[in-house]
């Protein structure tokens, strides 16, 4: 859907921390690479704007075909099988979640497409410290683009499609987003791991972000999905997370019972992505490095 | 090696739109060549048709009950909303696919390293592109058959058969105009760095005022008046009526006529802007920069 | 037609750059004269070569003559061919080869890259394949020739970046740098295929390896700075500036140095002690004649001479005599 061409500057790393221990996760390099990331990103403040107008774009088409289709008894049908009155306030908050979803799959395949073209993948990955903590910083700082541009997207679509919401339910959902923000990190250590053995950033990254599109009910409640593309959906942290998300924003109202129950299930899933995604990745690593094809994307 | 001068000189005869048209053919067939060689691209190109309709079929699903919308037939005459849908989104990945693909062509050379390396070949500056565009026809064609034939089978879609004439005809239209967006975008990316981010805005914007998914009546009035500047909304609608009225479809002829008219424009344009970009290019000397 | 292959009359190139930060703001705008009047003519089938350091504009040179990049005045004719207003022609007689291995696709194999790369150049599918084995066949590559271009090593890479350039036969060759980062026994036999297979060819080479350009060329242009500061055969390039020898001399047992640096001629005495053996290193406007009084008067002092040798000046001497520069900084 989108192409990014990711400045990749993180091969400098090398030079200077080489003093740092060699661990299976370094908070400090990540922090490290977090800070430098924005530090290049806030001179360009332009991209970051002008990705919260993008997908505007994206999902006029969709608002335009339901309408188009429903027409007047539309919302009607809508709400029945969803329990939401409004099916473009319904839209909207969908995407302002799926912004982080979409930013994590293609902040990942990104940096990997650009150390394809530059041929630096290597020295990067030589570099003395953990993969992982340098692909963990490099998320981080992609989140704190993603929140300004989701908040720009969120601001117009409001002005745009004359839609609103509650903010009285704030920590709650904040609480919420990070959860799914550190799940979906371990979902990119995964994606992380399928690049290096795949060496096809682009089309990898295209495939998943099509299908986790396609499970994730950004645009209509997971009722009309099959069964089986139900349970599959609700592996995504995001579902659980707009989920939780629409209900404080669009109903207001905070019922402690579902919210914990929803938090527990964030919880697990960020475990088990952190598992998986730091199994798959390591295996990865593994896999490529007994065959030498590290550099030959 | 003693005939040297005689090989050379008899391929320096070779000229014309013929010999073009071969390192056309020959550029369409080493992008195939390089998509196959990655082991995932076969899976992707065979998905890809679909992962953009089923979205739309699933959001269309939410908001109608059954197969049919009484509104959609009050404003296009079409109450199939999964035909009518299923249709616009298997072109719209002929165009997407087109103007990303042929698009970003010199770009990805760049990135590779070859761009100059075919710069230095006797090949026409325009040929990079719509060679590549043929590669993107072949390429999109495949999956707009592959899309529309998966929709009869699995959405029950019917399509009329006599109308595959004009929709062939109105798809060679509109792929000739999108040529000229295909030279403006090609520009954009050879020149600017950030430039991606217009044809991202470009494409969506082309998308938007088309109607892939849904009838252009949605739209507020000022982008209807915009939409009909653009070649790809009357082929949207000239290509469904096609395949679903067959050759009776209304407004065919308008809608082609008026797409001849806007190709020419297009065509102008683009090839305008694509010369004097690739003039000033060379001026700076910034072939292998980006 | 003319006699000259290549002819460049007053070539000048400005390159104007402007540094952006943001999309808007244009932070600095620079001039670079990279070439400054340049007359330079090639008659066919000679290989001539262009020497310089590094930014002196030899592959700007390159680059207009292959139509890459457009000069700022100034015209230059291939084989009576204007590479502004005739530029399609003059790119169907020249192969470029840019020495940079990313200039193939290394996800097609060696044969596809040349049949594909011999399609653009008009070749038939058939004359394509025929050509492309031709040349893996003597660039030894055959064994080779089907595997992609991203499993070979470098130097193979290399040949196929160079086969590239010769696939439609072309008569005028442009070679920026083609040997740069080969290891030295390849770049050796590439040097070798140059001089002895491609005697017919007209051939303009950059470089900035010395002995390249002095074992290679029929005449060798010294550019610094985008002015040609000096053309000729490698001999006489270093004949010009031969105004002075160097005797390099090699000792048991220390010469008295400034009774050497008394006798009439020398210019300059310099001793270097190694293990025990003394390097003397003398120069004089004319070495040959103050050779004997040297010898002499270091058998008078009672020391024996192990090797003795007059050594002409290197082109790297020439290019430091006309530039103040070094080629090899
Ligand atoms: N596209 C460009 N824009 C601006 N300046 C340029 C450009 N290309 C080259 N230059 C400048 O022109 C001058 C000559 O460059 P050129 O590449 O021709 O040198 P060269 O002799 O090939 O050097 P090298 O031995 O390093 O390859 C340099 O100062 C360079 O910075
Ligand atoms: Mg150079």
């Amino acid at each position: 859907m989108t192409v990014v061409e990711t400045t990749g500057d993180e091969g400098d790393l090398s030079a200077d921390h080489t003093e740092f221990k060699v661990r299976s996760l370094d908070w400090s390099i990540s922090k490290l690479i977090a800070l430098k990331n924005l530090r290049i990103a806030l001179r360009y403040p332009a991209n970051i704007i002008v990705w919260g107008i993008i997908p505007l774009l994206w999902i006029a088409p969709y608002l335009l075909m339901m309408t188009a289709i429903g027409g007047s008894a539309g919302n009607t049908y809508f709400s029945e099988i969803s329990g939401f009155d409004d099916f473009i306030r319904f839209v909207v908050i969908g995407w302002f979640v799926y912004m982080y979803v979409d930013n994590s799959i293609w902040g990942i395949g990104n940096t990997f497409r650009w150390e394809q073209f530059s041929g630096t993948l290597e020295p990067l990955f030589l570099a003395p410290v953990p993969r992982i903590s340098i692909l963990l910083g490099g998320a981080f700082s992609d989140s704190v683009q993603t929140t300004i541009s989701a908040l720009v997207l969120l601001a117009f679509s409001c002005l745009l499609f004359g839609v609103t919401y509650s903010v009285t339910m704030i920590l709650p959902v904040i609480i919420v987003l990070l959860l799914m923000l550190f799940a979906l990190f371990g979902f990119g250590f995964m994606l992380a791991g399928l690049i290096i053995v795949f060496k096809d950033p682009s089309v990898l990254t295209e495939l998943v972000d099509a299908v986790v599109f396609t499970v994730t009910p950004v645009n209509y409640p997971i009722e009309v999905l099959p069964k089986y593309a139900q349970v599959l959906s609700y592996l995504m942290p995001a579902t659980l997370a707009i989920g939780i998300i629409r209900e404080l924003t669009m109903t207001a109202s905070f019922e402690p019972g579902s919210y914990l129950l929803g938090v527990l299930g964030l919880l697990s899933l960020l475990a088990l992505f952190w598992a998986v995604g730091l199994a798959v990745f390591r295996y990865a690593e593994h896999w490529t490095k007994e065959r030498g094809s590290m550099g030959g994307f | 090696m003693d005939n040297d001068e005689s090989f050379n000189e008899r391929l320096m005869s070779r000229r014309g739109w013929r010999s073009e048209f071969r390192a056309a053919w020959a550029l369409s067939i080493k992008t195939w060549q390089i998509e196959l060689s990655y082991p995932l691209s076969i899976l992707w190109f065979i998905l890809m048709p679909f992962l953009w309709l089923i979205p739309m079929v699933l959001a269309g699903s939410a908001v109608s009950s059954g197969a049919n919308s009484a509104s959609l037939a009050d404003m296009t005459g079409i109450s199939d909303w999964i035909t009518y849908v299923a249709i616009g989104t298997a072109l719209m990945g002929l165009i997407i696919s087109t103007l990303w693909g042929t698009g970003m062509t010199l770009r990805r050379e760049q990135n590779v390293g070859t761009l100059e390396t075919l710069f230095t070949t006797p090949v026409g500056r325009t040929t990079f592109i719509w060679g590549n565009g043929l590669h993107n026809i072949q390429h999109g064609g495949l999956g707009v058959i592959l899309q529309l034939g998966a929709s009869i089978l699995i959405f029950g879609v019917t399509i009329n058969a006599w109308g595959i004439f004009p929709a062939l005809a109105v798809v060679a239209l509109l792929v000739i105009g999108m040529q000229g967006v295909v030279y403006a975008v090609a520009s954009i990316v050879l020149v600017a760095k950030q430039g991606w981010m217009l044809v991202e805005f470009l494409g969506s914007t082309l998308v938007l005022l088309a109607p892939l998914s849904y009838p252009l009546a949605v739209l507020p009035p000022l982008l209807q008046m915009a939409a009909a500047g653009s070649p790809l909304s009357w082929g949207a609608d000239a290509f469904r009526n096609s395949l679903v009225f067959g050759l009776a479809a209304p407004g065919l002829i308008q809608s082609m006529l008026m797409m001849l008219l806007l190709d020419a424009v297009y065509l102008l344009v683009g090839g305008i802007v694509y010369k004097t970009t690739h003039r000033w290019v060379r001026s700076r000397g910034a072939l292998a920069q980006f | 037609m003319t006699k000259s292959a290549i002819e460049i009359k007053n070539l000048t190139k400005v390159f104007i750059s402007t540094r952006r930060r943001a999309i808007i703001v244009p932070v600095e705008r620079k001039r670079v004269e990279a070439l400054k009047s340049v007359d330079l003519d090639i008659p066919r089938g000679r290989l001539y070569g262009l020497l310089g350091p590094n930014g002196a504009g030899k592959t700007t040179l390159i680059k207009i003559l292959a139509t890459l990049v457009l000069p700022t005045s100034g015209t230059a004719n291939i084989m009576g061919y204007d590479v502004l207003g005739d530029s399609s022609y003059v790119r169907a007689i020249i192969g470029v080869c840019q020495g940079n291995e990313r200039s193939i696709y290394w996800k097609l194999s060696a044969r596809e890259n040349l049949v594909f790369f011999g399609r653009l150049y008009r070749l038939t599918q058939s004359e394509a394949k025929e050509r492309a084995d031709e040349l893996l066949g003597r660039m030894d590559l055959l064994e080779k020739a089907d595997e992609k271009a991203e499993n070979l090593s470098h130097g193979m890479r290399m040949k196929i970046v160079f086969a590239r350039a010769l696939i439609h036969d072309p008569p005028i060759l442009l070679l920026d740098e083609p040997t740069q980062g080969l290891d030295p026994t390849f770049a050796t036999d590439l040097r070798q295929y140059v001089r002895d297979k491609l005697k017919d060819k007209t051939i303009l080479l950059t470089t900035h390896y010395m002995h390249e350009a002095d074992m290679l060329c029929d005449r060798i242009a010294l550019i610094n700075e985008g002015e040609i500061k000096s053309l000729g055969t490698p001999h006489e390039l270093k004949e010009r500036v031969r105004d002075y020898d160097s005797l390099h001399i090699t000792l048991r047992g220390a010469p008295h140095l400034e009774k050497i640096r008394a006798i009439d001629d020398v210019l300059a005495a310099t001793v270097r002690e190694r293990n025990g053996v003394h390097e003397l290193v003398v120069t004089a406007h004319d070495g040959y004649d103050l050779t004997r009084r040297l010898l002499n008067m270091l058998h008078d002092q009672g020391i024996r001479v192990e090797q003795f040798e007059v050594k002409e000046p290197t082109l790297d001497d020439v290019f430091l005599q006309l530039t103040g520069r070094r080629i090899e900084d």
